[in-house]
């Protein structure tokens, strides 16, 4: 465990989710006074005071959740560092498994990274109108993100002290392999490639329609298919390598850190598009600069996995 | 029309030092002229940030065309400022290293207007105002009179509907302020209001048709 | 105009998903790699490419030489040689049957009471082919289980030459 915990990358990385946490328990604090005694119609200095203390609170919130999505990038980095002490791992796709925290904490990391998006654009919204109709709905919202916040920094320090580093650990070909699963619901590569594209064209489609049901769906299933597809289609391209299945390794220097252009592709542009769906569907406000950002973003992510393949064919006349 | 029910502006609130700069404040001010008349720490200039959207009450409405500035916004009072308030500060708080072209034009560089019509808006005030042969001149080369000019310019290039001056002629010399008060005059129309804050005796000289409001100690009186 | 052939656009594609998806989840799910519910802990007979090697993750096609160990809560593996359950199984401690294909009878038997050849030209090349009957050169389970832990397999190049006589830079 001291190897883990006095590694300058893990101590960075608590240090910096520490501090974070620190922020918002400051504004957890704040929020509870404003769901408490908010009442826009007052003129009372109380009502005042709250007014000025808000937009303070949200900037507060706004840097600290900025910072935590810079936060899963570095994390993914440590863990990648990780993997010289930890025997068996090639890299963080070991390091994850290494004990049960590891899945859990990525998971929940991912989907409260896609909770503050949207929180950020209720808050958005928010400070843009006159009379802030969404003070106790954002309140309320970032008080359940906090919780989860720190679920997840528990889970965080659980993770770190309980990676054993005298016990040896699967790889990511064991992982990733047919051992590990596969592709799941019975698809394989063909079929996996051609719902790939298959889906991106429909939410290209979608979004230019403003079918924003479609859009979301589609946008829900692209992720699940989009994952699959780069671990055991185009990773295999990124590798060159028809055995080598792994979404960690291709954020490794020997691949040029492309992983993590894919991954935050991917997740950004899904993140930011059903995040600008759930304002139109639920908020009625058409975040028309967001749709295009995501979408751009899912289209750069389909642009690069597609050169790889195009780029090993080119080089070498056959696919994989 | 400039509304302020019941309005409070407290300093140094629950500390030793706590005192009130404007104490139950009510007031209708409509179009024309008004003056603010009060010794120094009446809370004059207090009452002017309130309706400039510089600073919030304690407690209280203060509401300018029906929209009650004191709850806006942080992004709404600044689009207020810029949209509704033309503001001359007692020390002009004109930037040195610019010109006075580049002064009055200032305030438009946030707004969502072509170069060349912000710059016919520029050239026209300074028409108004009578400073048009200094516009390449730098402020640090002017006369106290005319960064005066160059201040009400920058106030009026927005064409606010809402003028506030905060004691304009403690700076200027008799002629200068006589100058001033030619310039109220011109600007005076039916539907702008323009409220100076002043204890300077020369207004009660002029011929000018204006409200007058007497504060004292942060009360309004007689 | 632009409209109706987005709309149609769009209603193909969404066809096709649906179409891709049925596909997928009627077909064949591939080789799997482990048997569940196996509580009497018997053989279990496997097709060629019915299962893959849980140890080198090929499918078990040249069923001569395969071999499958059941744990204690039921699950079966399966590999295409005995050298492969070997290294699987050198850990585990909840094995409760192995069983190996032979090669002179063809017949599925208990692993420890087999005869092991070290010269037979196995799937993964470890050499360990599975007789039911003894004869002169074979060893036993437990003999061919130390050998092979201590990596005295054909994949040796220095024991495949002193077992084979073969000149390995040929």
């Amino acid at each position: 465990m001291d190897k883990i915990l006095l590694n300058s990358e893990v101590i960075i990385y608590l240090l910096s989710k520490s501090l974070m946490m620190l922020l918002l328990f400051v504004a957890f604090l704040y929020s509870v006074v404003i769901l408490k005694d908010w009442d826009f119609n007052q003129f009372t200095p109380k009502q005042f005071a709250l007014e000025n203390r808000s937009y303070l609170v949200s900037v507060i919130i706004v840097f600290a959740l900025i910072l935590k999505s810079f936060l899963i990038l570095y994390f993914v980095h440590t863990i990648d560092a990780l993997s010289e002490f930890v025997p068996g791992a090639m890299c963080a796709a070991g390091v994850i498994k290494a004990n049960i925290y590891g899945n859990y904490l990525l998971v929940l990391s991912l989907a409260s990274i896609f909770l503050s998006f949207v929180w950020m654009s209720i808050n958005a919204m928010d400070i843009k109108s006159l009379d802030y109709p969404y003070m106790r709905l954002k309140t309320i919202f970032f008080m359940i993100l906090f919780v989860l916040l720190v679920v997840e920094y528990g889970l965080d320090w659980l993770y770190f002290t309980h990676i054993d580093t005298q016990k040896a650990v699967s790889c990511c070909s064991v992982i990733y392999g047919k051992v590990g699963g596969g592709i799941p619901f019975g698809l394989d590569s063909v079929k996996l490639l051609v719902l790939f594209y298959l889906l991106f064209v429909l939410i290209v489609l979608s979004v230019w329609m403003r079918y924003v049901y479609i859009s979301a769906i589609s946008t829900l299933m692209f992720l699940v298919v989009g994952y699959y597809s780069v671990v055991y289609f185009f990773g295999t391209y990124i590798y060159e390598l028809p055995t080598h299945k792994c979404p960690f390794c291709m954020l490794q220097h020997y691949y040029h850190y492309v992983g993590y252009l894919v991954w935050g592709l991917l997740f950004g542009g899904v993140f930011l598009l059903l995040d600008s769906l759930i304002m139109q569907i639920f908020f009625k406000e058409k975040s028309i600069h967001l749709t295009k950002v995501a979408t751009v973003m899912l289209l750069l992510f389909v642009a690069l996995c597609s050169g790889y393949v195009m780029v090993y064919y080119i080089k070498n006349g056959v696919f994989l | 029309m400039i509304q302020l029910e019941s309005v409070y502006k407290t300093y140094w609130q629950n500390k030793d030092e706590e005192f009130d700069a404007l104490s139950d404040i009510n007031l209708t001010i409509d179009e024309g002229i008004v003056v603010l008349k009060g010794i120094s720490g009446s809370g004059k200039s207090t009452l002017l940030s309130l309706i400039a959207g510089f600073d919030k009450p304690t407690s209280g409405k203060v509401i300018v065309d029906g929209m009650p500035i004191s709850k806006l916004p942080d992004l709404h009072l600044s689009a207020y400022r810029a949209n509704k308030i033309g503001f001359v500060f007692q020390h002009f708080n004109l930037i040195e290293s610019l010109s006075v072209e580049e002064n009055i034009l200032a305030p438009l560089a946030n707004q969502d207007i072509e170069i060349s019509q912000a710059k016919t808006k520029v050239q026209k005030v300074m028409q108004e105002v009578g400073i048009s042969h200094k516009a390449k001149q730098n402020i640090k080369n002017l006369s106290g009179g005319e960064k005066q000019r160059c201040a009400i310019a920058r106030a009026l290039v927005g064409e606010p509907s809402v003028i506030l001056c905060d004691e304009p002629t403690a700076n200027l010399d008799r002629e200068n302020s006589l100058k001033f008060i030619e310039i109220l005059k011109t600007l005076n129309s039916s539907n702008r209001t323009i409220i100076i804050a002043t204890h300077d005796p020369i207004f009660d000289d002029m011929r000018l048709e204006y409200q007058t409001i007497h504060i004292h100690s942060g009360k309004i009186g007689s | 105009m632009k409209q109706i052939v987005g709309k149609i656009l769009m209603f193909v594609v969404i066809i096709a998903i649906i179409i891709v998806m049925f596909l997928a989840f009627g077909s064949s799910q591939g080789a799997n790699y482990v048997y569940k519910g196996n509580s009497s802990f018997s053989v279990v007979p496997i097709k060629p490419k019915e299962y893959q090697c849980s140890e080198c993750n090929m499918d078990v096609e040249d069923m001569k030489y395969a071999a499958e160990v059941v744990l204690d809560d039921g699950r079966t593996y399966f590999f295409d040689e005995i050298g492969c359950l070997v290294l699987w199984s050198k850990d585990k401690i909840n094995i409760v049957k192995i069983y190996t294909k032979t090669v002179d009878t063809h017949k599925w038997i208990d692993a420890h009471k087999a005869y092991y050849s070290r010269i037979d030209n196995t799937p993964m090349g470890y050499g360990f082919g599975a007789y039911e009957h003894p004869k002169s050169g074979l060893i036993s389970f437990e003999k061919m289980r130390e050998l092979m832990l201590q990596g005295q397999n054909l994949q040796d190049p220095f024991v495949k030459k002193s077992l084979l006589g073969k000149d390995l830079a040929k």
